[in-house]
């Protein structure tokens, strides 16, 4: 250990360390989930563009539309690979202390909420993820939208459970 | 007023349907105000209406009708409330659905509110609010007075200390205790200060209201203006003048900007006077009206000290404190100046902040060098290389290039040179800046979440960022540090929040 924290070192042993292996993963359907959604997005844009090419008068050529479409092709094929990359890295572990969400391939992203700095909680379900029976745990705290937490892609029970232990430990810490 | 149970699922007022409806056209509007807009202006314009148009607009009106009202209808039906454990529990949506659970303890403010619809029916608005970033978090638009009443008191009842509105607290506060005076400008400060301020962004203020002006005035006079301006750059582009010409305008703009710089900070900071109470600072300062304002210690969030290089001569820096904001005072992003503070004065600010003891902090902790490499090349060798074709054409092209890279490498060599941080036991310290200087400093045990984060270009080199987000709404970024280290501090930093059993506002 470096010089840094020398008095600290008796608790910092207590503590696990950022990357243990006991993180929960995401549930298998969300990648699923993320691939159609990215799936309609994708035939989105496409349509658009056909249609576009169909009945917009526009002074491009077709080879013109050629590129566009591959263009789009392999924005959609790098989605699917960095959504097959990404996927194994969506963790997220409930400590005695905190709540630690992993997250992200190409910037990889560790995120902790201390329970005493929880403001509150909230369950989202769109329809999309109602289809494939998941959820989304949102965790708020004070310190700005950009540290609020998203656990995407949780089971219903499972994210319940979650909300009544993290809304029964904020009220302890009171 | 008979008694409500708060642990039964609530709906809002029936007779708030039509509130609901005013909403969902509200939010339709807001939505489709780019496609309302032409049709509206096309009927306006043409006297007859084809037979097939309108048709169209009357399904389609139609269909706008029974779209809000079953819109309206689900919205509120789906919207329940209810109170159990301690808990504001709101089910909303029907499509998207959305479950919330708010400890009441957590609940900064509760406004009650009305507008002309609202008063026409007899029914009010709620707007809770916690603590952080976001809007308001729940809004019951429409629900009978007395029920917004008992529900106001049901959470007073949990709530430590609530307000109705933020500056409630500040007049509270104040009373009368035993003042110690820390600070208080003098005139010739203020003219140190007001010579001393950031030019450049007076001038840009002044450009911005000239223009603003300009457009104002063309506005009314149509095309005169526009044709004054002609003819006086005409004048200034023929060549003779052009030259001098254009010293005079840059003298000219700099003392206007210099005067501007002056006047304002005559009228921001005349007889600033700042001084601790048991408990909390009062500040008053202002020339226009005078403005008193009390800074209770536990809500300072962050406080920061910038000093650029005039300043650095006069040896003043300037404080900003920063407070835990709520939702609704984010938008307005008050953050507290106090310029020209002295070495005793930024003394004695920390010590009635953080206590009175120097704590004895780490070695100062110095970003990486891939930190400079990463700004530059990403912020101007790439905008630069699709314009790389031209470099043989033009002798001009290269001389600017260089100049401008050469800029742009000692600007982010010493923003890379600034960045740093140490730590103590109790605070967090973090340098930055460019041609300016900040300090930010904070107590450990206030920090609301820690992100750490590395891309997989530094991954590669060990080499992480940590990311501190505060209550203030101000998220602090320690960037290019070794991972080892990164990692230290993120424990470290844990650790201290989550032993710490001290309130945070």
């Amino acid at each position: 250990m470096s010089e840094l924290f020398q008095n600290q070192s008796i608790e910092l042993k207590d503590l696990p360390l950022i990357d243990p292996e006991t993180f929960k993963p995401i549930e298998n359907a969300y990648k699923l989930f993320l691939h159609l959604r990215n799936g309609l997005l994708f035939i989105l844009i496409f349509s658009i563009v056909i249609l576009f090419q169909l009945f917009g008068n526009s002074e491009l050529l077709n080879w013109h539309f050629a590129i566009i479409y591959i263009s789009i092709f392999i924005f959609w094929i790098l989605s699917f690979g960095l959504v097959e990359l990404g996927f194994p890295r969506k963790k997220y572990i409930l400590r005695q202390h905190d709540l630690v969400y992993q997250t992200g391939y190409l910037i990889q992203n560790t995120t902790a909420i201390p329970k005493n700095r929880i403001q509150h909680v909230e369950i989202r379900q769109s329809i999309l993820l109602r289809i494939f029976k998941l959820s989304r745990l949102v965790i708020y705290t004070a310190g700005g939208s950009s540290s609020d937490l998203s656990i995407s892609g949780i089971k219903p029970e499972e994210a319940e459970l979650l909300k009544e232990h993290i809304s029964l430990s904020i009220s302890e810490h009171e | 007023m008979n008694k409500l149970d708060w642990s039964k699922e609530q709906r809002q007022a029936p007779i708030g349907l039509i509130i609901f409806s005013i909403e969902t056209i509200r939010k339709l509007i807001k939505i489709l105000w780019p496609v309302l807009i032409p049709i509206i202006a096309e009927q306006g314009n043409s006297k007859q209406i084809s037979v097939l148009k309108e048709q169209t607009y009357f399904y389609g009106t139609i269909a706008v009708v029974v779209f809000v009202m079953i819109n309206s209808l689900l919205s509120y039906w789906f919207f329940r409330f209810q109170i159990i454990n301690g808990e504001l529990l709101i089910n909303k949506g029907y499509l998207k659905k959305i479950r919330l659970s708010i400890p009441l303890d957590r609940i900064q403010t509760v406004n009650i509110k009305q507008n002309i619809f609202h008063k026409i029916l007899n029914l009010v608005s709620v707007d809770i609010d916690t603590a952080g970033g976001k809007d308001v978090e729940v809004k019951l638009i429409a629900i009978k007075k007395t029920v917004a009443e008992a529900l106001k008191d049901e959470i007073q009842k949990n709530a430590k200390s609530i307000t109705n509105t933020p500056e409630k607290i500040i007049t509270d506060e104040i009373k009368e205790n035993t003042t110690e005076e820390i600070l208080a400008l003098s005139l010739s400060d203020i003219v140190k200060v007001g010579l001393s301020e950031n030019h450049l962004r007076s001038l840009a203020a002044i450009l911005g209201i000239g223009y603003w002006i300009y457009s104002q005035f063309q506005d009314y006079s149509g095309n005169q203006a526009d044709e004054f301006v002609t003819n006086s750059t005409q004048i200034i582009s023929s060549n003779h003048i052009s030259f001098y010409f254009w010293i005079f305008i840059f003298l000219l703009m700099f003392m206007i900007s210099v005067l501007f710089s002056f006047i304002l900070s005559f009228i921001r900071f005349y007889e600033l006077k700042l001084s601790k109470l048991s408990n909390s600072f009062k500040l008053s300062f202002g020339l226009i009206n005078t403005k008193e304002i009390s800074i209770p210690m536990s809500k300072i969030q962050v406080i920061s000290w910038h000093q650029n290089p005039f300043r650095q001569l006069l040896r003043f820096e300037t404080l900003k404190i920063k407070q835990a904001v709520s939702g609704e005072r984010i938008k307005k992003k008050q953050a507290i100046e106090i310029p020209a503070c002295r070495l005793s004065h930024q003394k004695s600010i920390k010590n009635a902040i953080f206590g009175d003891t120097e704590p004895s902090f780490s070695p100062v902790y110095k970003t990486h060098w891939m930190y400079f490499l990463r700004n530059f090349i990403f912020f101007t060798i790439i905008f630069i290389l699709p314009t790389i074709f031209f470099w043989w054409q033009d002798q001009e092209y290269q001389i600017s290039i260089i100049i401008y890279e050469v800029f742009w490498a000692v600007f982010f060599f010493i923003s890379y040179k600034r960045r740093g941080f140490r730590i103590s036991e109790s605070q967090l310290e973090i340098t930055k800046g460019h041609i300016s200087k900040s300090i930010y400093q904070m107590q450990n045990f206030k920090i609301q979440a820690i992100n750490y984060n590395q891309n997989i270009f530094i991954k590669k080199r060990h080499l992480a960022n940590i990311t501190i987000f505060t209550a203030s709404g101000d998220n602090l970024r320690i960037p290019y540090i070794p991972e080892k280290l990164a990692k230290e501090l993120y424990n470290f930093l844990l650790y201290k929040i989550e032993s710490s059993e001290k309130p945070w506002m």
